[in-house]
């Protein structure tokens, strides 16, 4: 909706005010005569106000001149006085009222238009208090519309002083022990914009209600009265230690044998803590140390699990600081404990794991020394270490952005041990039997994280080298046993080759016989045939990366495709069951094709042409998904130059025009319309176009020499153009699809049409006289193949509809499905009709006959009309009023 | 821990996207993951930032999704592969194989609006559904060392499930969406009586006693049947997967047996997946005729074909299933235009439109739509909605209830008024407690902390034989056993004291306890002792009194034993008995109490 120019911005708001008057005629009617369906259809409504307000506009504090028209109009102050009235409310449907609120909160939220809305409707600011003081608050959705004003009043100075004076302050410091997690959550956003501006006696006031239901619950075990999330000490750690918080929750952490009670309040006083460091750089040093007393107590008290998941609240809280780097690095050096007793089995096999044992213990000091040997002692006799392990990676993964490459590094290569330990036999703990199914795809995720994060390359950490092959084992373990690990890992492999981890791809090697990606390739072609698909996928996925990868970034892949036979493994896939896989195998033969290697192996090695795979696929397959990977890998094979003959281009153009035309996906068919994009790219560039123009001169091939290409040549080579694209059926497809049930479709083919007569008219070509008919002037029209079917002959009905009715529905769906069974093999979709072909004069006739302008904006806007059109939406709501109200809604979708 | 909270971030009192968060014995699991179709930014999600600001991997435990709807599990990809959870998440077989087929769908839409913001793709949906692990039913999964699910039947749609998860010795069902009458599609709901903590219901039509399936299947047939016979064309929109071919075998079937000859036409491209969908079906429906479906392999309508394009301008009657369901876009958008004028066609609607779509728009009774290039549409054709959801109505819900004998009902995905009179009606019939939290709202439940014990079958036969005397002990109430608590690996047993004192290595200790009684009693101490055993004799008659030959009387583990002392006609009786019969010992002192001192 363009409400910016002059005519759609008046139009907008009568429209707008028409909605208001709609809604305004409820008031007086009974509630049940709302329509549930209103309230979703305000909120629409509103986003349309929302679309006004810009970037610009919000950042610069501009007002949009509709939002400034609503502001001044007398039908919107007459609505809010007459929805807000406290005498009504219980009269007034609250999904009325929380529109009201939600508009208000549309034209108050920023400084400026807060200003104006005040100078001019004082009033309505004061019921909206009025109505905080009223039970109609107890609705949820009405409270929620109030807080989130508030909200937005909170953002700027004028309209946080109007919280602070009008007595709104009140209504959310009690709502922050609302009952729903929505508005409480709201209310903190509230309270800590508000935090800086409260005067001493109002910042108690919050604090004591925030700390009220810890002070109130000590150390019962209620533990649904204290949520973590409700203190946070984002601008308040100072204030919470004055209200004796410290104390009781020190208390609680003392004393408290409910792990989750435990966690939350320690976890809260670990962040209290970090945040009286901010406050206070120069004490720093005591908050670490109440920090490492707090973790001490709790593995004191035996709580392993809490013990670390508070350690990994405190890395997470310190590492947003600047200012404790080493504590820092001690709390690092903790959470990588649970890898290290994971791992320390494999110390003797690996003389370099003893000097990243020793880089963590160099970390500890005299303070957390004790911490350390601890946490190792009770890891170590824990029989949960594996999920354990998996508390201290994700707690890592969080805070990894703040580490800084050395610490990753040295969190990599302790990773990398872990799932390396998996190789060692003589290992007790970490054998492949107790390594947990969330540790391995949680470490897996982790050093791909990691790794990719700071670009960790090998030269950095040898041991990445071993990465593809540590993998490689885990997927040859996991494949008949864990489908999820084994993905987990075929990522993994994918991702270690598109990064060249493997040695052989970083030093640019062929591979020798003896390499570990024939290993790779081994396993992959295991996986290629196990029962999972999602195995197959994964596999399949990683030999496309492989077939992408060895056009050129490395070459040697092509032979390791060829020798591992991955490349048949896709062809047979092309019959799989699982449309995903199929994609996929299409994907990978796609990607093949412009390879001259992979593809003379594809054309001599398989039964079946790779070409008529790919139309059966496209005309056959059930799938959407593979019919598309079916029409680009034909255009792909199109492009690369691979159909020598004739004949053979006759019916790639049958298959593709059916796609562009019969297929029942849109996405299909934009596919279709690409490969016939690139036709009429290659058949220009035939006829001597270069980079969309034609140049003074060229080399024709027919006469063997260089021609001038004046206007004359130019329009008749244009014209031979036209004529092929014409013959082959691409004209027809393209003005076939201008009248596509699909937006998308449509307007791709009016673009490739603009784009024809683009050229046409740079070159004069648009006028008729300039042709001769070179094909009879006729579109062919699709002939009815059924219509003798379709005559109907209206038999009388000789049977008792009834009784047939009572028939078919006394028995069950399986016992009719079996009554439907067939023997034979249905074929799903008839062959292809030929080519309809059109007469490059005829054409140009239609396309200046096209108004290809407006085809675009039309069509442009057809495909969001339902979503942005207010026109539309006011529509819905005037239906809604003529909704009866007591008919079954749809209930699931 | 004793209380169990239930948070719902979607369907607390109201039919949207369902996702309940449930917080047991530490284990945190998300129930359903679904989207709201109606809205094109963030608010179609639930806001995943209250789960601990948004740390899924960590803070949840697992997810369960009970069925393929969109409602139920259309934010799942969003989830895994935007979000970045990356645990487990669980759902049946069938589920796993149509859901991203309806997700796919989804997207395509989400694509085509323009507008659309931070949606998924096809790769994200592949992606997460290779992280799904796809359960059974009845079959017990253990997600953890402690949390342990197991899928039920739930009819509604093929696939769906309800979920019983077992956290310790605290449980929870958790239905989705389910149908308590069997129609010809799909049975009945079915749970064993596992008497879990809570009942989490759906309430779609907690108010309502809904008329039957059958009913609305018959009016559907009927209303097909008279459109075609006064040469109209009827259009069905419909998703790609579930209800339409739900309806194709009804149709395709009563075709057949009225022998008619309009033409019926699928132009979803589904012919084809109808077949993964058929097979799905008997499958998880009925095992009989499983083995034929399977012999002759294909299955073919000889009624219903694939549609052409050119079929639309066709004159005559004719049937046709298009997509997409909502009439937003695409070939049933097309026909609708070419159809709608006609007073004699027939728009049938049978599932769920989106405000703003020309199927909500004729659903609420316009009777002009504006469609692309600001072109009217009047539309004269009739319109019907039709809906076929199999949800359990109140009778339903209550059934359930009565199966399963939750300890708390809690309701979800239903009108808040309404759920309030069937809160009303739970409470007052069954005597349990009912919750029904809003979007947000956490319900704590409290629960009876249990602690489970193992108990030996040689202890049982033993307790069972006591029993035998007053007869067998009522299953359904608690009763009183005897034997020795041992606590051993973290693993409570109740034990016979031999077998313990055996399993532990201790040597067995009696421990008896002795009382002197002061007694005037003339004559010799055997004489009193003589008199003593007249006494009990003739009081007692189930516990024979043994004089031993020291002179000492016995019955059970009590011995009673006389001493002179210097007055001749003092005595002192020592009673000593072992702990298991106080009982007795305290009985024979006041009986003889009474008689002599």
């Amino acid at each position: 909706m363009g409400a910016q120019d002059e005519t759609n911005f008046s139009a907008f708001l009568q429209k707008f005010e028409k909605a208001l008057s709609l809604l305004k005629s409820y008031c007086d009617k009974p509630k049940s005569s709302f329509s549930e369906n209103i309230s979703f259809l305000l909120d629409k409504s509103l986003d349309h106000l929302k679309k006004l307000d810009s970037d610009d506009v919000c950042d610069l504090h501009l007002v949009d001149p509709t939002h400034a028209a609503l502001m001044h109009s007398q039908g919107v102050k007459v609505f809010f006085n007459e929805v807000l009235k406290i005498s009504k409310i219980h009269s007034i449907h609250p999904s009325i009222m929380t529109f009201a609120v939600n508009l208000m909160l549309q034209l108050t939220n920023n400084e400026v238009k807060f200003n104006l809305m005040y100078s001019e409707s004082q009033n309505i600011f004061t019921k909206i208090q009025q109505l905080m003081e009223t039970t109609i608050v107890e609705n949820n959705e009405f409270k929620q519309s109030i807080m989130s004003f508030c909200l937005g009043l909170a953002k700027f100075p004028a309209g946080l002083k109007w919280l602070l004076t009008s007595g709104a302050l009140l209504f959310i410091v009690d709502s922050l022990s609302d009952r729903t997690i929505f508005i409480r959550k709201k209310a903190e956003e509230i309270i800590n914009l508000v935090l800086p501006l409260v005067d001493d006696v109002q910042r108690e006031t919050i604090f004591t209600k925030l700390v009220e239901p810890i002070l109130k619950a000590g150390n019962r075990l209620e533990n649904h009265q204290i949520e973590s999330d409700k203190l946070k000490p984002d601008k308040s750690a100072g204030i919470l230690l004055a209200l004796n918080t410290e104390t009781v929750l020190f208390t609680i952490v003392s004393t408290a044998e409910n792990e989750k009670l435990l966690t939350q309040s320690a976890s809260l006083l670990a962040a209290i803590y970090a945040k009286c460091a901010l406050e206070n750089e120069k004490e720093h040093c005591s908050w670490e140390t109440k920090a490492v007393s707090l973790i001490q107590l709790l593995l004191r008290r035996g709580f392993l699990r809490v013990s670390l998941r508070v350690i990994s609240h405190s890395l997470f809280a310190w590492s947003q600081l600047e200012i404790s780097g080493s504590f820092v690095k001690q709390l690092v050096r903790f959470m990588v404990i649970p890898i290290l007793v994971d791992t320390d089995e494999v110390a003797d096999h690996f003389p370099c794991y003893k000097t990243i044992c020793q880089f963590w213990e160099d970390l500890d000091d005299s303070s957390t020394k004790s911490i350390s040997s601890v946490l190792t002692t009770m890891l170590r006799s824990n029989s949960e270490l594996n999920e354990l392990t998996s508390v201290s990676l994700v707690a890592l993964d969080k805070s990894i952005t703040k580490l800084g490459k050395d610490l990753a590094l040295k969190i990599t290569r302790s990773g990398l041990f872990l799932l390396g330990c998996l190789k060692v036999p003589e290992a007790k703990r970490m054998t492949l039997m107790s390594f947990t199914p969330q540790l391995a795809i949680n470490l897996i995720k982790s050093l791909c994280l990691y790794i990719d994060l700071y670009n960790i390359r090998w030269w950095e950490t040898y041991e990445t080298i071993c990465l593809p092959l540590i993998f490689t084992k885990l997927v040859a373990y996991n494949a008949s046993r864990n489908i999820q690990v084994t993905c987990a890992g075929l990522k993994g492999i994918k991702f270690c080759i598109q990064q060249s981890i493997h040695p052989d791809q970083v030093l640019l090697l062929n591979n020798s016989p003896e390499s570990s990606l024939n290993e790779i390739a081994s396993i992959l072609h295991q996986c290629t045939v196990s029962v999972h698909w999602e195995v197959r996928d994964s596999a399949m996925e990683v030999v496309l990366e492989m077939a992408q990868l060895s056009a050129a970034r490395y070459p040697p892949f092509q032979h390791l495709l060829i020798n591992s036979h991955l490349l048949e493994a896709a062809l047979s896939a092309f019959n799989d069951t699982e449309s995903y896989v199929r994609a996929t195998a299409i994907g990978v033969v796609a990607a093949a094709t412009p390879v001259p290697l992979l593809w003379e192996h594809l054309s001599t090695h398989s039964n079946a042409s790779v070409i008529n795979s790919c139309y059966a696929v496209l005309q056959q397959d059930s799938e959407a998904l593979a019919r598309r990977a079916a029409a680009k890998a034909l255009t792909l094979i199109t492009q690369s130059g691979h159909f020598p003959s004739d004949l053979d281009r006759n019916v790639l153009y049958r298959y593709m025009s059916s796609a562009a035309l019969s297929d029942l996906d849109w996405e299909v068919k934009l596919q279709a319309l690409d490969f016939w994009r690139c036709i009429i790219d290659e058949t220009l560039t035939q006829q001597g176009m270069l980079d969309g123009a034609f140049p003074e001169v060229t080399f024709s091939k027919e006469k063997q020499k260089i021609v001038r290409l004046d206007t004359k040549e130019i329009r008749s080579r244009l014209q031979t153009a036209l004529s092929e694209l014409g013959s082959c059926g691409c004209l027809y497809v393209l003005l076939q699809l201008v009248d596509d049930c699909d937006a998308p479709v449509r307007e791709k083919s009016i673009r490739l049409l603009h784009h024809l007569r683009d050229v046409l008219a740079n070159y004069q070509a648009l006028d008729l006289h300039v042709w001769q008919s070179s094909l009879s002037p006729q579109v062919k029209t699709t002939t009815f193949t059924s219509h003798e079917s379709l005559a109907m002959e209206h038999e009388s009905v000789s049977k008792n509809s009834d009784l047939v009715i009572d028939e078919i529905l006394s028995v069950t769906d399986a016992c009719l499905v079996a009554g439907i069974l067939a023997d034979k093999d249905p074929k799903l979709r008839p062959d292809p009709a030929p080519v309809s072909s059109v007469d490059a004069k005829e054409f140009v006739n239609k396309i200046n006959m096209m108004d290809i302008e407006m085809m675009l904006t039309s069509t442009s806007m057809s495909s969001d009309l339902h979503v942005v059109d207010f026109d539309s939406l006011l529509d819905d709501l005037e239906d809604c009023v003529h909704t009866d109200t007591s008919r079954p809604r749809p209930d699931c979708y | 821990m004793t209380d169990i909270k239930v948070t719902p971030l979607g369907a607390g009192q109201d039919v949207g996207r369902s996702c309940i968060l449930l917080q047991m014995g530490g284990k945190n699991i998300m129930l359903d993951c679904g989207m709201h179709m109606g809205y094109n930014d963030e608010r179609r999600f639930p806001d995943f930032s209250y789960i601990a600001d948004g740390n899924l991997t960590e803070s949840l435990d697992c997810v369960i999704i009970s069925h393929f709807h969109l409602d139920h599990c259309g934010a799942l990809p969003f989830m895994t592969e935007m979000v970045g959870y990356s645990g487990p998440i669980y759902m049946t077989h069938p589920t796993k194989a149509i859901a991203p087929i309806l997700l796919e769908d989804m997207r395509k839409v989400a694509v085509e609006r323009k507008g659309e913001t931070n949606f998924f793709t096809s790769a994200h949906i592949k992606d997460c559904m290779k992280k799904v692990i796809a359960v059974t039913l009845h079959q017990t999964v253990q997600v953890d060392s402690e949390i342990e699910i197991k899928a039920y039947y739930a009819g509604h749609v093929l696939g769906a499930a309800m979920f019983h998860v077992k956290v310790g010795n605290q449980s929870v069902v958790y239905t989705g969406d389910y149908n308590m009458t069997p129609d010809r599609h799909l049975g009945a709901a079915w749970i064993d009586k596992c008497r879990p903590n809570i009942l989490i219901s759906e309430s779609t039509y907690a108010t309502t006693i809904r008329d039957s399936k059958r009913c609305r299947e018959r009016d559907f047939l009927k209303k097909v049947h008279d459109c075609v016979d006064r040469g109209g064309k009827v259009l069905i929109p419909v998703f790609a997967l579930g209800r339409a071919q739900e309806l194709c075998i009804l149709l395709e079937t009563y075709w057949d047996r009225m022998n008619l000859k309009a033409p019926i036409y699928f132009a979803v491209g589904l012919t084809e997946k109808a077949n993964n969908y058929y097979k799905m079906f008997i499958t998880w429906t009925n095992q009989k005729i499983r083995k034929t479906f399977v012999q002759r392999n294909m299955f073919d309508f000889k009624h219903i074909r694939p549609f052409d394009k050119s079929y639309a301008d066709t004159p005559g009657p004719m049937v046709v299933f298009a997509t997409p369901g909502m009439l937003h876009a695409g070939l049933s958008l097309q026909l609708f235009k070419k159809w709608a004028p006609n007073e004699n066609n027939m728009l049938i609607m049978p599932g769920y439109c989106v405000s703003g779509t020309v199927g909500a728009k004729v659903l609420s009774g316009a009777k002009k739509v504006e469609t692309e290039n600001r072109q009217v549409i009047e539309v004269k054709m009739s319109v019907q909605y039709m809906s076929f959801s199999a949800h359990a109505d109140a009778k339903g819900i209550m059934q359930l209830i009565q199966y399963c004998e939750p300890q708390n009902v809690l309701l979800v995905h239903g009108e808040g008024v309404k759920m309030e009179f069937l809160k009303q009606k739970i409470q007052q019939e069954y005597g349990i407690d009912c919750y029904m939290p809003a979007n947000g709202e956490s319900a704590y439940i409290p629960c009876k902390p249990v602690v489970p014990v193992d108990v030996s079958l040689s202890l049982l036969k033993k307790e069972m034989a006591l029993y035998d005397t007053v007869g067998a002990p009522d299953p359904k109430r608690p009763c009183r056993m005897h034997g020795v608590l041992v606590m051993k690996d973290n693993v409570l047993r109740l034990m016979e004291p031999e077998k313990a004192f055996g399993e532990l290595g201790l040597n067995r200790h009696a421990i008896r306890f002795t009382s002197c009684l002061q007694l005037r009693l003339p004559g010799s101490a055997s004489r009193a002792m003589d008199q003593i055993q007249l006494i009990l004799n003739s009081q007692n008659t189930n516990y024979p009194v043994k004089p031993s030959e020291e002179g000492v009387l016995n019955l059970e583990s009590v011995s009673i034993k006389m001493e002179s002392t210097d007055k001749e006609d003092r005595k002192s009786m020592m009673i000593s008995w072992a702990l298991q019969d106080e009982d007795l010992a305290t009985w024979i002192m006041s009986s003889l109490r009474q008689v002599i001192v």
